[in-house]
């Protein structure tokens, strides 16, 4: 590889690219324009889901209940008319469960007397049928406590910490999720594009008919790409700092080395799209849809890896978000550095060489014979 | 420009589009494999339970009673064991180095103090660097302790019995399959029609097809023919896959699904020539189409629930077709329900359908001027 011809190519691309402002503006605008939308707006816990009552026992425990439930600020209890059926409150879809408190419940707890309390969740939403199923639990078992006879005491007394990030302020654990989630999605769409232009005007030929040998001209890009690509991720830490004051909460050298890494992989996937489909279309579909979708979702940026199937946990190795996130979440949350992030930063470097090779195999005989 | 819409005209357009399409063997798989594929491994991966969440344990007390608490805090699997040494400082260590998400100590006392009659105190630490896992672990280990310390004691009169209504096991696939089905329709829709108006565009065909007789309405749902009849084919494809894989039910009306189902891979389709006509790149249009296709994915409850999002998101997100969309598939797939109760989401879907297409036929046909 002659360092000169890769460094030429890299100008070149650099040039090519920075000639279209508008698409310089968009590789600039839109990665901040995601990180604020996802940062602002996704959010797991859950908050005031109306659930429907349907209170026949009209006592103090019933209104206990009911207090009990709004506050959680998790539900907001609806009081609901007697005469119409529970599943009919669930099919109109204002309310996610309907409680049915029955006549002579608190006179049963009090004598002793089994006394269930009827709950129906809309099973369709799994995510918060889940979360309401746990705080009807709990509200039960604290209210009940207050009007049954006594129980056996409590013996075992659970001390629970969380630490890092102790107040689970969400913004803490997406942000740094979302630094990977668009530095997968952008650098590749670009590379992708940039590989298929080439062959779909039919400049590309006259790369076959230089010295340039595929090595350099995958070299050349990847270069050009890469240094975009580390403009993009340090704009969108610079606006994740700014807007939600996420810094640096260890030794950040990990993630300094992982960054080049995530953007090397991604570009070399978007590369290899590139060479591989040969219209426009096939290839932003496979670096668009695709890739963004399984970075998004086999990364562990919303729900964690390790609850999915152990095949699924296998094929995610292979995703460069899951790697790059965990760094991530672990620079500017955690503050451990290497013991944790060593594993993830070596698995970063064994994809983008596999990368590497994929995006050469198809494109080595490229020169035309008598070029060199 | 003839005002009328001509029959024959479009069906001469239509033969045109598709025959753009069929001609490329790799353009049509690419349509048409990855969405069913997605639908089904997607839809197989993603779990918003926790699982096999990696707990470090130091019992310094190393008593029959400590190891009876162990066996109930790991005994339904979400908790999983891992070997980090065997006293609290050694498990506190792999919590902070994040090699380990959770850290259980029980004290050297633990069991003199039960048998004292006492309340021993035991820690529980989570690595709230995954506060997703860290939040719902935490509920899930009190809930273990509560169940835990009211073993043998006289049953409590007050009971909670939840039943789930249309996905009574909580099959995680039923409900992020509708939310799947209509987040790929959306993005694969949107880019394929977006790339290929640019295409036309770039390649200098448009000034041709714009100069014909025909009117801009004709070209358009001309171009959206062929998208249109290939996503009916892979949303039919990944419904029944996901039937034949997860059982997913059908509850409702089918042809009323495939209706509104058509409307909305119409408004998608539209949308992405809509962003067609502002650029005149690929490298542009690929960059706007998934930046509007991945917000309005995130913002439509198809993986975490509208409820969660901050109030002002919700509002905004009633602007999202995908939202109202996947509202009425899980509706009419899971619950069976008809137009009486889903008609406001319709509507709405209905509207935008309407107005995607009215603006992008306008903006298409001024393209020249």
């Amino acid at each position: 590889m002659n360092p000169r011809r890769v460094w030429v190519q890299c100008c070149k691309e650099l040039v090519e690219f920075r000639r279209d402002r508008l698409t310089v503006a968009l590789a600039f605008v839109l990665p901040v324009g995601m990180l604020l939308i996802f940062g602002f707006a996704i959010r797991l816990q859950i908050k005031n889901i109306p659930v429907a009552v349907q209170d026949f026992d009209r006592s103090a425990f019933s209104r206990d209940f009911i207090g009990r439930i709004n506050a959680s600020q998790e539900l907001i209890a609806v009081p609901e008319p007697l005469d119409r059926s529970p599943l009919a409150l669930l099919d109109a879809g204002n309310v996610r469960a309907a409680i049915v408190i029955p006549p002579g419940t608190q006179r049963a707890i009090a004598e002793g007397r089994a006394a269930p309390i009827q709950s129906i969740i809309d099973g369709s939403d799994v995510v918060n049928a889940l979360t309401i199923e746990q705080i009807l639990t709990a509200t039960s078992a604290f209210v009940g406590a207050g009007y049954a006879p006594a129980l056996a005491p409590a013996n075992v007394t659970l001390q629970e910490r969380i630490w890092f990030n102790p107040g689970g302020e969400e913004a803490l654990f997406f942000v740094p999720g979302v630094y990977g989630v668009i530095l997968a999605m952008f650098p590749t769409l670009l590379a992708a594009i940039v590989m298929v232009r080439d062959k779909e005007r039919g400049t590309i030929v006259q790369a076959y008919a230089s010295r340039l040998r595929a090595s350099e001209l995958i070299a050349g890009k990847c270069l050009a790409l890469e240094c975009v690509g580390l403009a993009e991720a340090l704009a969108i830490m610079l606006i994740g700092w700014a807007v939600w004051g996420v810094h640096f909460a260890g030794d950040p050298v990990p993630l300094l080395i992982a960054t080049p890494l995530m953007v090397c992989c991604q570009v070399l996937l978007g590369l290899l799209i590139g060479s591989r489909t040969n219209t426009v279309t096939s290839a932003i579909q496979a670096a668009g849809s695709v890739n963004s979708l399984v970075s998004f979702l086999l990364s562990g940026f919303l729900y964690p890896v390790s609850s999915m199937p152990l095949a699924f946990q296998w094929i995610s190795f292979f995703v460069p978000a899951r790697h790059y996130i965990n760094v991530s979440r672990d620079a500017f949350v955690r503050g451990a550095g290497w013991p944790g992030a060593w594993s993830e930063v070596a698995a970063l470097a064994l994809i983008a060489s596999i990368l590497a090779v994929g995006a050469w195999v198809p494109m080595r005989r490229m020169q035309l014979a008598g070029a060199t | 420009m003839s005002g009328v819409f001509s029959w024959r005209r479009w069906l001469v357009l239509v033969r045109k589009e598709f025959e753009q399409i069929l001609g490329n063997r790799q353009v049509l798989y690419i349509l048409l494999f990855p969405p069913i594929v997605q639908v089904t491994i997607l839809g197989y991966a993603l779990n918003p339970l926790i699982k096999h969440v990696a707990v470090a344990i130091a019992d310094e007390s190393k008593s029959p009673a400590s190891r009876d608490l162990v066996d109930a805090f790991t005994a339904d699997g979400v908790f999983v064991p891992h070997a980090a040494g065997d006293d609290a400082a050694s498990v506190y260590r792999a919590v902070q180095s994040g090699t380990i998400d959770a850290g259980l100590v029980i004290p050297a006392d633990y069991a003199a103090t039960i048998g004292r009659g006492g309340s021993p105190d035991v820690q529980l630490v989570f690595d709230g660097v995954n506060s997703y896992v860290a939040n719902l672990g935490a509920g899930y280990a009190s809930a273990i302790v509560q169940v835990y310390n009211a073993r043998g004691a006289p049953v409590a009169p007050l009971s909670s019995e939840i039943t789930f209504a249309y996905n009574p096991g909580l099959v995680t696939a039923w409900f992020f399959v509708p939310g799947l089905l209509g987040s790929i329709l959306m993005i694969t829709g949107l880019l394929a029609s977006a790339s290929a108006s640019v295409r036309e565009k770039d390649e200098g065909t448009l000034e041709q097809l714009l100069m014909t007789p025909a009117s801009s309405l004709e070209v358009l749902l001309a171009k959206i023919a062929p998208l249109f009849s290939l996503f009916i084919v892979a949303m039919m494809a990944s419904l029944a896959l996901s039937r034949l894989i997860f059982g997913l039910p059908f509850r409702g009306d089918f042809p009323l699904f495939m209706g509104i189902s058509s409307v909305y891979i119409v408004a998608a389709i539209s949308i992405g020539i809509l962003i067609s006509t502002f650029v005149s790149t690929q490298q542009q249009v690929v960059l706007i189409s998934i930046f509007t296709a991945l917000p309005l994915m995130m913002l439509s409850g198809a993986f975490a629930p509208i409820e969660s999002m901050p109030p002002a998101w919700q509002t905004v997100s009633l602007l999202n077709p995908l939202r109202h969309y996947i509202s009425i598939a899980r509706d009419i797939i899971l619950k069976g329900v008809g137009l009486d109760v889903i008609w406001p989401d319709v509507l709405a879907l209905g509207a935008f359908a309407v107005v995607a297409i009215w603006v992008s036929a306008t903006r298409y046909r001024s393209q020249l001027r």
